[in-house]
């Protein structure tokens, strides 16, 4: 049913975000990355009347698309994914039948864009206490702020993340 | 103390990754004890770390994960280009697909060998049909320009606002009534459409051009009896 495939723009809106975090991943460059969300939501909008929700849903029909692109250029290119989950095209359809993988994601990059929301203070604070595993001591030295500085920009920056989780629906 | 309460709420973000160390994080550990407001707010903040991991510091960092917010413009551009280029794509097509079914038809009957390609017709001049509307819904408006050759003719069909069906059948009539499918084609957004299209019909047989939906009824007719020929360069 064309029905369940919606706008050009409500595609974009919805899964733009989602696909470009799953290229990049597997490309490693913006530009390429970029080209692939295009060429799937074009691709996918121009042939929406091939889309059957009774065999997936739209989110793993524009996966599908996406990686059977990606896996073009990779053949191009014939160089491995620079970054990501180690990547196998023997068991790519299993991946993309994979709802699991989808939802997660979905869920990974709203992670990423809570976190490009963020001001810098908060997230230069939560990089060096949470990914680069300084002390609040430490980051404090680097930062050359208090300690209390730290801490607070810790706190309200996990908070912020969380509340744009929650009303996304990855948190409840 | 309500001070220290404040002072302990605000270190739990850095307490829940793991940043604190020595006496700071055994006094958060006492206050937890004791404070069921911060212990609550613990439990909320205990998914982030997971979270967070879920990318890495080079995406952070960049905002790698995040597509430009100029995709969308480069995407819609890309749209309107991509169903400008469909649209040409389809009409040479249909002129190259219809002058060789013409052209295989003359063949068959044993008359004369003709090779149609899409170099100009030998007579240039093109007739123009202004459109006739038909169906209740439609206001079209344009033209259908026929081109003579020695095969039939090669009809040109510029046509805007056809009322929106599922798809479009163009056909050729000539004097005595009979029909030929001389075009197909699907909806598109801008309710306008170019297209070519080829039939055996010679020219001065054409009676008219009818667009319909895939059910037979005619949207729109065009009348060659009414047509204006035009002097080619």
């Amino acid at each position: 049913m064309s029905e369940s495939l919606r706008s050009l723009a409500q595609l974009h809106d919805d899964w733009a975000g989602p696909l470009h975090a799953f290229a990049i991943r597997r490309l490693g460059d913006r530009e390429a990355a970029e080209e692939v969300v295009q060429d799937t939501l074009l691709n996918a909008w121009r042939h929406r009347d091939r889309f059957d929700p009774a065999r997936g849903s739209e989110a793993t029909w524009l996966f599908a698309i996406a990686r059977n692109l990606v896996i073009d250029r990779l053949r191009r290119r014939r160089v491995r994914p620079v970054t990501g989950a180690s990547y196998d095209e023997q068991d790519h359809h299993v991946v993309a039948d994979d709802r699991l993988e989808v939802d997660r994601l979905l869920e990974t990059w709203q992670v990423a864009d809570a976190l490009a929301a963020l001001g810098p203070h908060h997230r230069d604070a939560l990089v060096l206490c949470h990914w680069r595993g300084h002390s609040v001591a430490e980051a404090a030295r680097m930062l050359d702020v208090p300690e209390g500085t730290v801490k607070s920009r810790v706190y309200y920056g996990l908070r912020a993340l969380r509340l744009q989780l929650e009303e996304q629906g990855v948190l409840r | 103390m309500n001070d220290d309460h404040r002072t302990m709420r605000e270190a739990l973000g850095a307490w829940v990754l793991g940043s604190l160390d020595g006496a700071d994080r055994r006094a958060v550990d006492a206050h937890l004890g004791e404070c069921d407001e911060c212990r609550e707010e613990v439990a909320t903040l205990s998914a982030m770390p997971g979270l967070l991991s879920r990318v890495t510091v080079e995406e952070v960092e960049d905002s790698r994960l995040v597509p430009s917010p100029d995709l969308p413009m480069r995407l819609a551009d890309r749209a309107a280009a991509s169903e400008r280029a469909l649209r040409v794509r389809l009409a040479r097509w249909r002129v190259a697909a219809g002058a060789a079914a013409a052209a295989a038809l003359v063949a068959v009957a044993g008359l004369l060998f003709v090779a149609p390609g899409t170099e100009s017709p030998p007579e240039a001049d093109r007739l123009v049909a202004p459109a006739a509307a038909v169906a209740v819904d439609a206001d079209t408006s344009g033209t259908v320009s026929a081109f003579a050759w020695e095969w039939g003719t090669t009809v040109e069909l510029e046509v805007q606002d056809l009322p929106v069906r599922e798809a479009y059948r163009m056909w050729a009539v000539d004097t005595a009534g009979t029909r030929e499918q001389a075009g197909a084609w699907g909806p598109t957004e801008s309710r306008s459409a170019r297209v070519y299209g080829a039939s055996s019909i010679h020219r001065e047989e054409l009676q008219s051009v009818e667009i319909t939906d895939p059910g037979g009824a005619v949207l729109v007719a065009f009348d060659f009896a009414r047509a204006v020929l035009e002097q080619g360069d």
